[in-house]
């Protein structure tokens, strides 16, 4: 009898398992449908002429343009790669150097009392300026070249780092710490073995955050102070009145940004190897 | 009277004490006094922080560009809280129905996928190819940068409440309707909240873009007027402003949130 009861179970799992591979295709066949539908509208809406060619630019001519701009330097006078190279060059070194001063500070106000009663007062009086406000100030002191786009993107990703940063570290568990001091580290033994370690997925959750908000005050900066980038592509675009270049130039820079963050995710899973999986 | 001691100073010496009382101090005394001396030293047109001070004073009387100050500070709110209030009353129930119902999750789900990683701030042109430089376009943009993390977090509210918080609902003999509005709203308040929170930050951002690339008034366009004008100090007030008023509702939210959700008060 006790042999039945398993294959009954063993059937009823599987059956269950079916079931669901069965939804999850019919869901995602939807999901399918649904992109394809949208890009068949969009084709058929320009082709038929439905919307005017100067609003809007069908989905083949847009990839089109995307082909083309990589040999071509009209009307902007840069090459694909080079905005490309241009406005990466400044995200990821205005990214790097917010996590390299955003990190340390961040760990240490969480940790040391002092520390962040000192610095605490001069960060909420920085936090809540947008990083585009500082344009005008940084313009005045470093001119409009990387250096300067690249502390506007700084002031962005530093705030969105140090929050985090701060946040992992508070939220140490306890336990750990008494476990810690108990088999006799000191302060910062405690620090670095424990706060340290607890902090990690949090700082990583910000440094996301911070790289989502670099690509979109690139794009802002490069649009106000810039001759180069995709950014500046996109206005010319716009001066132009070419709006297939418009929606090539916000077609990569949507590719560029989620593959900015999944490298952040790689770097995270890498760093992170040891963390149980839930 | 006895004076209380404060308990996080009592293990540590003078310097400790003395650090935690004038350290908060010095420390923006330094940033100050190194702000006056680039200023002081004349080689960039940087304003000193007291001609600053002054003109954050005296630019509440007559009109900067054509309007009063508060005209301006106005603009620049009403542009946020428009496109905030629409993001909200339209965003979170659709979040949620896409958390809710698969087959609205299928249709919807991979378009949000697809527009997520382009930033809201791209968009400008072409919205202003579309609308033209109004105020329609405007809120509309900023639409755009609050729409989506109020949608994500209020979805990402429903998918995660707990397996078990659904089991007592149904053991409880909940329908369908009773899941919806005892089970999974108040359990997803959080994460809706934190939607909100984000998006009001990055609401923020787009609209001082919206406002530096092409409008006559507003808090961004001062900022930008500044600049172009040779008028740093007009910046600088822009940039207190902004701060100030975003810290401002932050602050308000989070009052908001205390509010509507008792449990969260400590």
């Amino acid at each position: 009898m006790e042999m039945d009861y398993e294959k009954i179970r063993a059937e009823a799992r599987t059956a269950e398992i079916k079931a669901i591979q069965k939804q999850k295709i019919k869901y995602l066949s939807i999901s399918v449908i649904v992109i394809l539908a949208v890009l068949l509208v969009w084709q058929l809406a320009v082709q038929f002429e439905l919307v005017s060619t100067r609003f809007f630019d069908s989905p083949i001519a847009v990839i089109q343009r995307i082909i083309e701009k990589i040999s071509s330097k009209k009307p902007d006078g840069g090459l694909l790669h080079q905005h490309i190279w241009a406005s990466a060059k400044v995200v990821w070194f205005g990214f790097l150097l917010a996590a390299v001063i955003g990190i340390p500070l961040g760990l240490f106000m969480g940790w040391y009392h002092l520390c962040d009663r000192i610095i605490r007062p001069l960060f909420e009086i920085i936090r809540p300026i947008p990083s585009l406000a500082w344009i005008p100030i940084v313009i005045l002191l470093l001119g409009i070249g990387v250096e300067a786009r690249s502390v506007i993107i700084f002031t962005g990703c530093f705030v969105a780092t140090v929050l985090n940063t701060y946040t992992g570290i508070r939220s140490t568990n306890q336990t750990l710490i008494n476990v810690a001091k108990t088999c006799g580290a000191s302060n910062f033994q405690t620090f670095v073995k424990i706060g340290i370690p607890s902090a990690m997925p949090m700082i990583f959750a910000g440094l996301k955050t911070s790289m989502g908000s670099a690509w979109g005050t690139i794009v802002a900066a490069e649009m106000l102070a810039s001759s180069n980038g995709l950014g500046y592509m996109i206005q010319m675009g716009r001066s132009f009145g070419e709006v297939s270049l418009i929606m090539a130039g916000i077609i990569v820079i949507g590719i560029l940004g989620f593959i900015s963050s999944g490298l952040v995710s790689l770097v995270e899973s890498v760093v992170l190897k040891w963390r149980p999986k839930k | 009277m006895k004076l209380k001691t404060n308990p996080l100073l009592e293990d540590h010496g003078p310097v400790y004490k003395f650090f935690y009382y004038a350290g908060p101090v010095m420390l923006i005394a330094a940033f100050l006094l190194l702000w006056n001396s680039v200023s002081a030293a004349g080689k960039v047109m940087l304003p000193s922080p007291l001609e600053a001070l002054e003109r954050m004073i005296t630019i509440w009387s007559g009109n900067v560009a054509k309007h009063p100050m508060i005209y301006h500070v106005g603009i620049s709110m009403r542009r946020v809280l428009t496109a905030l209030v629409f993001s909200v009353v339209v965003g979170v129930p659709f979040g949620i129905a896409m958390g809710w119902n698969k087959t609205f999750r299928a249709v919807f789900k991979p378009l949000f996928e697809v527009i997520r990683p382009v930033p809201p701030i791209a968009w400008v042109p072409l919205f202003t190819l579309w609308f033209g430089t109004n105020e329609f376009s405007r809120v509309a943009i900023i639409t755009m940068g609050v729409f989506m993390p109020i949608v994500i977090n209020s979805y990402s509210g429903v998918i995660m409440v707990p397996e078990i918080n659904f089991q007592v609902g149904k053991v409880f003999g909940a329908k369908s309707t009773d899941m919806l509005f005892d089970v999974v709203l108040p359990s997803s308040l959080n994460a809706i909240f934190a939607g909100i929170r984000t998006a009001l930050g990055g609401g923020w951002m787009v609209l001082l873009a919206s406002e530096m690339l092409g409008a006559r008034e507003g808090i961004g366009f001062l900022i930008m007027q500044g600049s172009s004008a040779n008028d740093l100090t007009l910046s600088i007030v822009g940039m207190v402003m902004i701060g100030f008023f975003g810290a401002l509702f932050a602050y308000g939210f989070d009052f908001l949130e205390r509010w509507l959700c008792p449990w969260k008060r400590k």
